[in-house]
């Protein structure tokens, strides 16, 4: 009898051991809208909910952990490979939860404040743990990317892309710091007469890049304008920001329009940045997303020509594509100058 | 009262009327001037006659942006009270205007159309986009009408019908685009009079001011239509065809007005019943009387959305709503009242 139970006991052991889950971690962190959230590692099963966030996984070569992707990312194929191929979840703002509770991934990566908080509410009793993390933010950008490198395992992929961004960042701030004065800037959003302004990410990269931005004294991120105002503040150089996707050969002409609609707005002609033809033109896929490094350069080499002689933002943006996207540079970013 | 009496009683009401139209009609004079004096820079009025004796910088600022702003307001005023008046007269509704006959909305998805679908960066498109929409309605609007005799009440329901369609195709095409576009389109729909130079005031011009003579010459007819369509017709009025005429002709002056601005909501809808509570509903005066208080009421509203948070500006659509929203629940309870 006394065996008898001693057997019981060693097989109930055995059966417990092989029913017990695989060795599973808990990660305790906070995401861009200042929140707790709790993981489970390891991550095997990513739904991508932003296009930012998917460059950052094939930044940590961890792009095959993605199951389900935006149609942004669907409808760039040029770009993208084979990640096009996979399920469409929705878009940046609107998603289907139902596709999302099906596909049931470990993790869903979003931007903070889209798609709504309705995900956590429907997907989380499901076990669907979300991480919303912006990754275009220039304050944020590096935190975030050692963050997402500890989720999902990818510790060294990250280290090796913050300290290439790292240097590029020091190079602009290095150029910004040897100019003698602060060049003045008007930084135009995607809308006509629409401001970068105090909290917007373009607002943030040109004061990175020594741009004293006209609209510094504004108190929204993306104050409208007259042109008039724009006139007598005579700033030194203008950019405008394009919407994106600009990869490939159809941005080149959206680009070529954009600088030609800037080079010809009405009562500018005696400006200073049109008289000494200051005109710029900086896709979105490198004023903010984690190309950002690349949009800084090429802010500096345009607000501070003299002082950016040793810095090529071409070359920089070339190495950012081949060697963390895997893709070659092709199509027009910012002009003057690719 | 003798005849005599009811004359002289007749000709001071008039007169007293003329001499309100003649004030409404300085109102956008003195609104253009204010306009002309505010902006951003140093240069004022004085410096007009310099700017246009010599190039430079005051004549960029004075003549290359602050007048063909300033005559954007004014035209897109014009156009938008006179479009409401017309439309509220031949639709016999205090509350039409050309946004309830969807013309905005047609305006709107054009516009987004030409963001997202064509990927349109700069205002040439966008506002070809936008008129192509508004036009698209006001015939969409006509044809549906005229299948039912182009009843006051068909038009009003087909409007609104097509204005809801068109939001939703709005809002669905919204659902596609990138963030970026969305914030384009966002903006699109504040309503901006920034974009507006020569060229665009001048189309704008084309579009908004030949209707208006042949408008106060119809204006015997329209308050003929005022007494219903059976009374009007009996005095020789053909109804259906100047119903149809004027809504496409109302709707045009609306989209020469907003594919340049972007949407200026409330001016069709207020202006006419501020300017009907001044000088009454005789067309002969109300046409020109809508015209002059459209006219100021954007330029005005203008002037407010760029001086409250300077150099911020204030979207135009916001403050026009903002003065009109007020107004138009007033008409609701004073109507309520009366009735």
């Amino acid at each position: 009898m006394k065996r008898f139970f001693s057997c019981l006991v060693q097989a109930a052991a055995v059966v417990f051991l092989l029913a017990a889950p695989a060795r599973t971690e808990t990660l305790q962190t906070t995401d861009a809208l200042g929140r707790r959230v709790e993981l489970s590692l390891p991550v095997r099963r990513v739904a991508c909910l932003s296009s930012d966030a998917l460059e950052v996984m094939r930044i940590l070569g961890a792009e095959g952990l993605a199951v389900a992707i935006t149609d942004t990312v669907a409808h760039e194929p040029g770009f993208w490979g084979s990640l096009s191929g996979l399920p469409v979840a929705g878009t940046w703002q609107e998603v289907d939860l139902e596709m999302l509770a099906a596909i049931k991934p470990d993790l869903i990566l979003c931007y903070a404040k889209s798609p709504g908080q309705e995900l956590e509410a429907r997907l989380g009793p499901l076990g669907i743990a979300v991480l919303r993390l912006d990754f275009y933010r220039p304050g944020t950008l590096e935190a975030e990317v050692e963050l997402l490198g500890r989720v999902l395992d990818r510790r060294e992929q990250a280290r090796t892309f913050l300290a290439w961004h790292r240097r590029a960042m020091d190079q602009v701030r290095s150029v910004a710091a040897a100019a003698p004065r602060p060049t003045r800037v008007y930084m135009e959003s995607y809308s006509p007469f629409v401001a970068f302004g105090p909290g917007s990410g373009g607002f943030d990269l040109c004061r990175l890049a020594g741009g004293e931005n006209i609209a510094a004294a504004m108190t929204v991120p993306f104050p409208q304008v007259t042109p008039e105002w724009v006139l007598q503040n005579d700033p030194d150089v203008l950019i405008k920001a394009v919407p994106t996707p600009v990869y490939g050969d159809k941005g080149r002409e959206r680009m070529e329009k954009a600088l030609a609609a800037m080079r010809g707005r009405q009562g500018w002609t005696n400006m200073r940045a049109m008289r000494e033809e200051r005109v710029c033109i900086l896709s979105g896929d490198l004023s903010s997303g984690p190309a950002l490094a690349v949009g800084a350069a090429w802010l500096a080499k345009w607000l501070h020509p003299e002082q950016a002689r040793g810095l090529d933002p071409a070359a920089l943006h070339r190495e950012y594509l081949e060697r963390f996207q895997g893709v070659p540079l092709r199509g027009v970013f910012a002009l003057p100058g690719e | 009262m003798d005849r005599a009496g009811t004359i002289q009683l007749f000709r001071a009401h008039a007169g007293r009327r003329l001499a309100v139209l003649a004030g409404l009609l300085a109102l956008p004079l003195l609104a253009a001037v204010v306009s002309l004096a505010t902006g951003a820079s140093r240069y004022g009025l004085a410096d007009f006659l310099d700017a246009l004796a010599r190039s430079g910088e005051a004549r960029d600022i004075l003549l290359g942006l602050r007048l063909p702003r300033t005559v954007m307001a004014v035209l897109t005023g014009c156009g938008l009270a006179v479009s409401g008046a017309v439309c509220q007269a031949v639709l016999r509704n205090p509350l039409a205007s050309p946004f309830t006959l969807g013309v905005a909305s047609g305006a709107g998805f054009g516009a987004v159309a030409a963001i997202i679908l064509f990927g349109a960066v700069h205002n040439g498109p966008v506002a070809a986009g936008a008129f192509a929409g508004a036009l698209g309605v006001s015939l969409l609007v006509l044809g549906l009408a005229r299948l039912r005799d182009a009843a006051g009440e068909t038009v009003i329901l087909s409007g609104v019908a097509l204005m809801y369609l068109f939001s939703a195709l709005t809002s669905f095409l919204q659902t596609l685009g990138s963030a970026e576009d969305v914030h384009r389109t966002v903006f699109w729909f504040f309503g901006n009079l920034s974009k507006a130079g020569w060229p665009e005031a001048a189309l704008a011009a084309a579009m908004i001011l030949p209707p208006l003579p042949l408008l106060v010459l119809r204006a015997w007819d329209l308050n003929l239509l005022l007494h219903g369509d059976e009374t009007a017709e009996t005095l020789g009025v053909n109804v259906a065809g100047m119903r149809g005429g004027l809504v496409v002709l109302a709707s045009l002056m609306t989209a020469g007005a907003i594919c340049f601005t972007g949407v200026i909501g409330f001016i069709g809808l207020v202006a006419p019943h501020m300017a009907r509570l001044l000088v009454g509903s005789d067309h002969r005066r109300l046409i020109p009387a809508s015209a002059a208080v459209g006219a100021a009421l954007v330029t005005g509203a203008d002037i407010a959305g760029r001086s409250l948070l300077a150099p911020q500006v204030i979207p135009i659509g916001v403050v026009t709503a903002f003065l009109g929203v007020p107004f138009f629940f007033f008409l609701l309870f004073a109507r309520r009242r009366r009735a």
